[in-house]
């Protein structure tokens, strides 16, 4: 457990803002871009 | 709206009028292809709630108006209902052709009950928009999919799993939309492992089902009265519909839901929101979630087929309706219209009472449409709790991972400090445990406010970072302050990286007071625990005798490492004015608080390192 929750900080650590044009998602639309390195 | 010690901010960095951005924001507009028309007939659609009319399809025509309204601006487009499928397939490859004409529409996506969906719809989506993003609707399992049924009363739930696994052959990646209702509530693992279990699915968004305000069922049109529609006449009671859920019972489901996400390593395959938005929030980054966002109602319009043109169609519908698309010509005959709407001026007055909220910069001010439900009902406190839950809750996670959901302290509040950074934070904790390691003098100046920094002046400016092996470490302390980080440091065995013992600055007009604080650094995961643990012991025996101006607050925030960049979690300890106190009756009081506080850390020292929260966790 604490090798997945290492990981998974790793993980966000690794979290930008990269948007060259920001962009609102409305709720009922799951945005399907991907958070994060099969 | 909880007591808020916080310096207002402008309303426009929490609700952006469309007028106050520009080329690089999209405006996001949703096509009602075919109104409220579906093939199938889920009990809690809030789309037919609307009772407008149905059955005619969205124009290409429409789609070009529209394109040369927004000439200067990028467009994402959704493709929505209803259900977008039933305009047909030579509709749909027409629309998806106009829009990729478009060069301002920038992104489309479709979202569907995934019924219809087969190789031929995929083949063309192929031809006619490559890019084109794929959400369905799926409510977890079988179980969790009850609502969601056909005219003639039946599950779509086993059609909905073909259309997945078409789609995880066809390699797509798709979007998951779950609705949160009592049919999942509890059952959070197996939801996300089975929704997970899906090769296409990289995004599960949990949404809520906030409908007690629903009191009637869905007018039928036409004579006969389909099974699904006395199925909804069943599900709702005195008391509110059988699939809403409270605002308490979504923020529990989303955080146990993320306790399974990242413990089952979940989060390797998909995307979990709104815990990603979270996520982002804590950090300080942006998200394209509009909940949490400045990016709210005048950033999404609704198109139906009737022409009419309107807000995020989550609002109530005729009043969020703005113009007819072939009254308007420009951006700017839009944004009037926004400017004219009564029921966007409520949306923003309600955002106004969040300027000052403690938890604003992470939270976004939530979604106006269902806010502005809540307050009708008298009931907005409730979902103002909810985000604050799920905000705590999400930030417990990131740094106490261990603890089932639900039983992370009650008393640590998500309270992020910015600017908060260090040179090189490794070496500083290397440091302050070596006593051998040479030190360099430290630049010691005293403001005449008795600020201690390098400049000697009031504010906030640079601090050398001592250690208690430096030669200046009591000297480079506030003496006010001195107490409390010596318990810390000598009692608790715990790194202090910052302390202030507060400020009045009553000479200095304009400058507003600095209250007392001590962050405290952990050196790892399990001093963190065991510190958390010990804060909320002494908040706990302080609580009682502290003087009447001073109230303790314990929060969780990061500090950064200027040279690699990492962020280390760290625990804040702060002594503000109780609500309803001035500053100067919380200076008169200060001497004695920093007294009860001290004694209180000083008697739980001695708490066993596998001692519980005193607060018995959440509430």
């Amino acid at each position: 457990e604490d090798k997945t929750f290492d990981e998974f900080l790793e993980a966000v650590a690794t979290l930008r803002d990269s948007d060259t044009v920001r962009t609102t998602a409305h709720t009922s639309n799951a945005a399907t871009e991907t958070w994060l390195t099969q | 709206m909880p007591v808020t010690r916080t310096a207002p901010t402008d309303l426009e960095s929490l609700y952006a009028p469309m007028s106050s951005t520009g080329l690089d924001t999209a405006v996001s507009v949703i096509l009602k292809l075919r109104g409220e028309t579906c093939d199938i007939d889920c009990l809690y659609c809030f789309e037919k709630r609307k009772e407008s009319p149905g059955g005619a399809r969205i124009s290409t025509a429409q789609v070009h108006r529209l394109g040369s309204i927004f000439s200067g601006r990028p467009l994402s487009v959704e493709l929505h209902g209803g259900e977008p499928l039933t305009a047909g397939r030579e509709r749909i490859a027409e629309i998806l052709d106009a829009l990729a004409a478009q060069p301002n529409v920038i992104r489309v996506s479709l979202q569907t009950n995934g019924l219809q969906l087969d190789d031929a719809w995929l083949d063309l989506f192929e031809r006619h928009y490559p890019e084109l993003e794929i959400g369905i609707s799926l409510d977890g399992d079988a179980l969790g999919n009850s609502w969601r049924v056909g005219y003639d009363g039946r599950p779509t739930y086993p059609r909905v799993v073909e259309a997945l696994e078409l789609l995880g052959r066809r390699e797509r990646r798709v979007g998951v939309i779950c609705a949160v209702t009592p049919y999942v509530l509890g059952r959070a693992s197996e939801v996300m492992e089975h929704l997970a279990s899906f090769p296409a699915v990289t995004t599960v968004s949990l949404v809520p089902c906030f409908d007690a305000a629903v009191t009637r069922s869905t007018t039928v049109a036409g004579s006969r009265t389909p099974t699904s529609r006395a199925l909804q006449r069943r599900a709702i009671g005195p008391t509110g519909p059988a699939w809403a859920v409270t605002p308490r019972q979504y923020a529990d489901f989303v955080l146990e839901a993320a306790h399974h996400w990242v413990a089952d390593g979940l989060f390797r395959r998909a995307k979990l929101e709104p815990v990603v938005s979270v996520i982002r929030r804590l950090r300080g980054l942006q998200t394209r979630s509009c909940h949490f966002s400045e990016l709210k109602c005048d950033h999404v319009l609704t198109l139906y087929p009737d022409d009419r043109l309107g807000s995020c169609d989550e609002l109530p519908w005729p009043q969020a309706g703005l113009a007819s698309l072939g009254g308007v010509h420009t951006e700017a005959d839009v944004a009037s219209a926004q400017g004219g709407s009564r029921l966007l001026q409520q949306a923003r007055s309600l955002v106004t009472k969040c300027t000052t909220c403690d938890y604003r910069d992470t939270c976004g001010a939530g979604c106006p449409a269902v806010r502005l439900r809540f307050a009708a009902a008298g009931d907005e406190d409730a979902y103002c709790d909810h985000r604050i839950r799920l905000i705590d809750g999400v930030a417990a996670l990131l740094t106490q991972p261990d603890l089932p959901p639900g039983a992370s302290c009650s008393r640590l509040r998500w309270r992020p400090v910015r600017p908060n950074n260090m040179h090189h934070v490794s070496a500083f904790l290397a440091r302050w445990d070596d006593p051998t390691v040479p030190r360099s003098p430290a630049r010691l100046q005293v403001s005449a406010n008795g600020n201690i920094n390098t400049v000697g002046l009031p504010g906030v400016h640079e601090a050398d970072d001592l250690d208690p092996h430096h030669p200046q470490w009591y000297e480079g302390i506030e003496p006010g302050i001195r107490p409390v980080v010596d318990v810390l440091t000598s009692g608790w065995n715990t790194v202090t990286y910052d302390s202030c013992q507060g400020h009045a600055y009553a000479d200095l007009p304009g400058d507003e007071p600095r209250f007392l604080s001590v962050g405290i650094l952990p050196r790892d995961r399990a001093e963190y625990a065991r510190t958390a643990v010990r804060l909320c012991r002494a908040a706990s025996r302080a609580e009682s005798s502290l003087p009447g101006a001073c109230s303790l607050v314990l929060g969780r925030s990061e500090l950064t490492c200027r040279t690699t960049g990492r962020i280390y979690p760290t625990l804040d300890l702060h002594l503000m004015p109780a609500a309803g106190t001035t500053s100067a009756e919380y200076f008169e009081d200060l001497a004695q608080a920093v007294h009860v506080l001290t004694v209180a850390l000083a008697e739980a020292a001695s708490v066993p390192p596998s001692s519980p929260c005193a607060c018995g966790g959440e509430q």
